[in-house]
């Protein structure tokens, strides 16, 4: 084996932010060049699960107040009985089996909104793919859930209000 | 032999881990999200360039090309990552590693991945400091003078 210089810190650093570079270069050069980018500097959204529609604080409150809509809290238990939208049932993502009582309730229903703690927490779309497995239709996802809906003073049940 | 062996465990470890990453940005995006440490604005931003860095870094350092640089952004990594996936296992959260794969219900971010990724920090802290050792491109390219000493 050859004996070794020692690298002088200069060195490595130039070569750590050579490798970064080329990197970041390939990296922008595949975002441009696939259908499957991911949009830059947006807040990110995971895409729906199959059959469910995202809906937006808006679209969210005409449904309440056509009162069609049944609203269901993914959030835990703790957090529902703290605060929760009027009418709203609570059934945890993580939670045992759902009720066939409650499954047939929500099969009745002309249509089933599901939300949690905002878009990054992942119980609504847990829980869609649940319920979607059993064969519930007609299934959306109020994305900002429950901060935007007690931020924007709509009607709420709970403890806290 | 040992650095050898820790550049091929260590760069096909990244860059096989990258490969999956790479191929699905949706899953790893929504994993990066899940540890809820990046600003939401940048979370996209992490896990488009994050897998490339791995990959580029992992393959430099298995063919031993600027091997010392690699191992330092890979060992800044696994550091990284040992911190992030302790914090979410210290804060309860039951979310997947993404470490090595992004399939669904894949391992979880607990404390075996933290281990592991000390381990393999301190690999990159061995490979940093005893460069490349034999069998490797920087002992023809960047130093033929002293290969002939």
């Amino acid at each position: 084996m050859s004996p070794r210089r020692r690298l002088g810190a200069g060195d490595l650093l130039l070569g750590a932010a050579a490798l970064v570079l080329l990197s970041s270069s390939l990296a922008f050069v595949f975002h441009l060049s696939t259908p499957k980018r991911l949009p830059l500097l947006a807040p990110y959204l995971p895409p729906a699960p199959e059959g469910v529609t995202y809906l937006s604080l808006f679209e969210t409150k005409d449904l309440f107040d056509q009162g069609t809509a049944t609203f269901v809290d993914a959030r835990e238990e703790e957090l529902y009985r703290a605060g929760h939208i009027q009418g709203a049932v609570s059934l945890p993502a993580d939670g045992r089996e759902i009720p066939s009582a409650l499954v047939d309730t929500l099969r009745a229903a002309r249509s089933v909104v599901l939300y949690c703690d905002g878009p990054t927490c992942g119980a609504s779309r847990k829980l869609a793919q649940k319920l979607s497995g059993l064969g519930l239709g007609s299934l959306s996802i109020f994305n900002d859930g429950w901060p935007a809906w007690e931020a924007a003073g709509y009607p709420a049940v709970g403890e806290q209000s | 032999m040992i650095p050898v062996l820790l550049r091929l465990g260590l760069g096909g470890l990244f860059l096989w881990s990258a490969y999956d990453k790479i191929l699905h940005p949706h899953d790893f995006a929504t994993m990066v999200a899940a540890y809820q440490l990046v600003p939401d604005r940048l979370v996209t931003l992490v896990a488009t360039l994050l897998p490339f860095v791995e990959a580029v870094c992992g393959l430099t350092l298995l063919v031993g090309f600027l091997t010392e640089s690699s191992a330092l952004v890979l060992g800044l990594l696994s550091g990284g990552f040992a911190l992030a996936v302790a914090s979410a296992a210290a804060r309860g959260l039951d979310i997947e590693c993404g470490c090595f794969s992004t399939s669904q219900g894949g391992a979880r971010a607990d404390w075996w991945h933290v281990a592991l990724n000390l381990a393999m920090l301190a690999a990159a802290v061995y490979l940093v400091k005893n460069g490349s050792g034999t069998l490797a491109v920087d002992n023809r390219l960047l130093r033929p003078a002293e290969a002939e000493e």
